[in-house]
């Protein structure tokens, strides 16, 4: 058909290479952002004071503001502000990082509260360490709770790796606007759409299969 | 004086005129645009919930399929894929298209997760006191699937409030839309913290209230 070989060319022209930078990024604020979601969660329950209210501030922060909005900020005040200057590919994921870091801390939030409480007492009962305990007790049974949440977030993070288009990251949405300008034919972004769906897809099945074995594990 | 300083009282005294406009524009996209996923959500919630395997199967796969898909290249294919019909559509009308479709399947989920809390001995009961199912629906269904709903919703339609500033990129008249082009015009990066600003203060008290007609509500289940 007319149209596949319209789609194939353009694969060529540059969706392909965007889709790799789509992945790229993907992997990239899936990982930093597992680790910062739980340096959100441990200030977020700290018991000092200063550190929760900043840990609360900044999660209704950056929840209360739109993504697209807070790329340009950092974007545009980074540099002026610390002097750094960040590459776009390393704005975009800090911006992700940063938005996306206030929904991991819940993942990892549900996950401990999971944890019953009798099982902390009897740990305690026994004169274990808070560390023995935490890594002997509550993080094997909060793992099985927050891993498939992590996996359901990592899917939600793949709807917010189109936006980094808007700061300069040349991945699948700059390559179809590229190419919108140059042929003024809109089913490149049909393309990609379905690009994007079935790489959605594919994490999706993941995840259920993931959640499945943790499942048929515990009983 | 710091330039960006002044630039930013320049851009500011242009840019305030023009908000309270900007501010209806954000509004009606997220209203219509919530209105539209609450409505299509529903549909195809009960087609979800329906005995029928088939319309079952279908209606999880449509919500598997657009659950996945971004904003951004949806809201390009509808904006651009309307501009070659008859009827162009606003970059306004493309959003609210767009978002409505998106949202859809979130909210058939909100609506299968709330009537499935539903206490199924009470159901029972009321099939056996007689009821019809007109009555089981409003009488019993509906005010438990309403709570269990209700904080989920307002939480998606805040996150649908902060996804309509993405209208601004083709050109849209809301409030990142004008922001934008003050910026743009003036160099007055500064701009955008107002920006971010105004949507935090429209956003917060919303997802406050509905935290705190969740906890309220929480107490009677």
């Amino acid at each position: 058909m007319d149209l596949l070989n319209t789609w194939f060319s353009y694969l060529q022209d540059g969706i392909a290479s965007g889709l790799l930078v789509t992945l790229e990024t993907m992997v990239v604020a899936c990982l930093v952002t597992v680790v910062w979601g739980l340096l959100v969660n441990l200030l977020r329950i700290s018991p000092i004071k200063p550190l929760r209210f900043i840990a609360i501030a900044y999660i209704e922060l950056f929840r209360g503001t739109p993504l697209l909005v807070q790329m340009l900020i950092i974007y545009a005040t980074l540099p002026i502000a610390t002097g750094i200057m960040l590459p776009a590919f390393q704005t975009a994921i800090l911006t992700i990082m940063l938005n996306q870091g206030t929904y991991m801390a819940e993942c990892y939030r549900s996950g401990f509260e999971s944890v019953p409480v009798g099982q902390r007492e009897a740990a305690a009962a026994l004169g274990m360490s808070p560390i023995v305990e935490f890594w002997r007790i509550q993080l094997p049974l909060a793992i099985r709770v927050i891993l498939p949440a992590i996996g359901n977030r990592a899917l939600a993070m793949l709807l917010t790796t189109p936006f980094v288009f808007m700061v300069g990251v040349v991945e699948m949405m700059a390559q179809a606007n590229k190419i919108l300008g140059e042929t003024g034919d809109f089913s490149v972004f049909v393309l990609i759409t379905i690009i994007y769906v079935l790489v959605g897809m594919t994490l999706n099945i993941a995840n259920s299969r993931f959640e499945r074995a943790l499942r048929t594990e515990r009983l | 004086m710091n330039p960006n300083l002044s630039a930013l009282q320049l851009a500011l005294s242009l840019f305030l005129p023009r908000l309270p406009s900007a501010l209806l524009i954000t509004v009606e996209v997220t209203v219509s645009a919530g209105a539209i996923g609450l409505s299509l959500g529903l549909v195809l919630a009960l087609f979800r919930l329906s005995p029928s395997r088939i319309l079952s199967s279908a209606a999880r796969l449509v919500i598997d399929i657009v659950r996945v898909i971004p904003i951004p290249p949806f809201l390009y294919l509808v904006y651009f894929g309307f501009l070659v019909t008859p009827t162009k559509l606003s970059p306004e009308m493309a959003g609210t298209i767009a978002l409505g479709v998106l949202l859809a399947p979130y909210m058939a989920e909100l609506y299968r997760s709330g009537i499935q809390s539903v206490d199924t001995g009470k159901v029972e009961a009321g099939l056996a006191l007689g009821m019809s199912p007109w009555l089981i629906r409003t009488r019993i269904v509906f005010p438990v699937a309403i709570r269990v709903m209700l904080p989920a919703i307002g939480q998606t339609l805040v996150g649908t409030l902060l996804d309509s500033s993405f209208v601004a990129v083709l050109g849209g008249t809301d409030v990142t839309g004008i922001g934008r082009r003050m910026v743009n015009t003036f160099f007055a990066t500064y701009l955008w913290f107002v920006i971010a600003a105004i949507y935090f203060i429209l956003s917060f008290p919303i997802s406050r209230a509905f935290s705190y007609v969740e906890r309220r509500m929480s107490t009677y289940l």
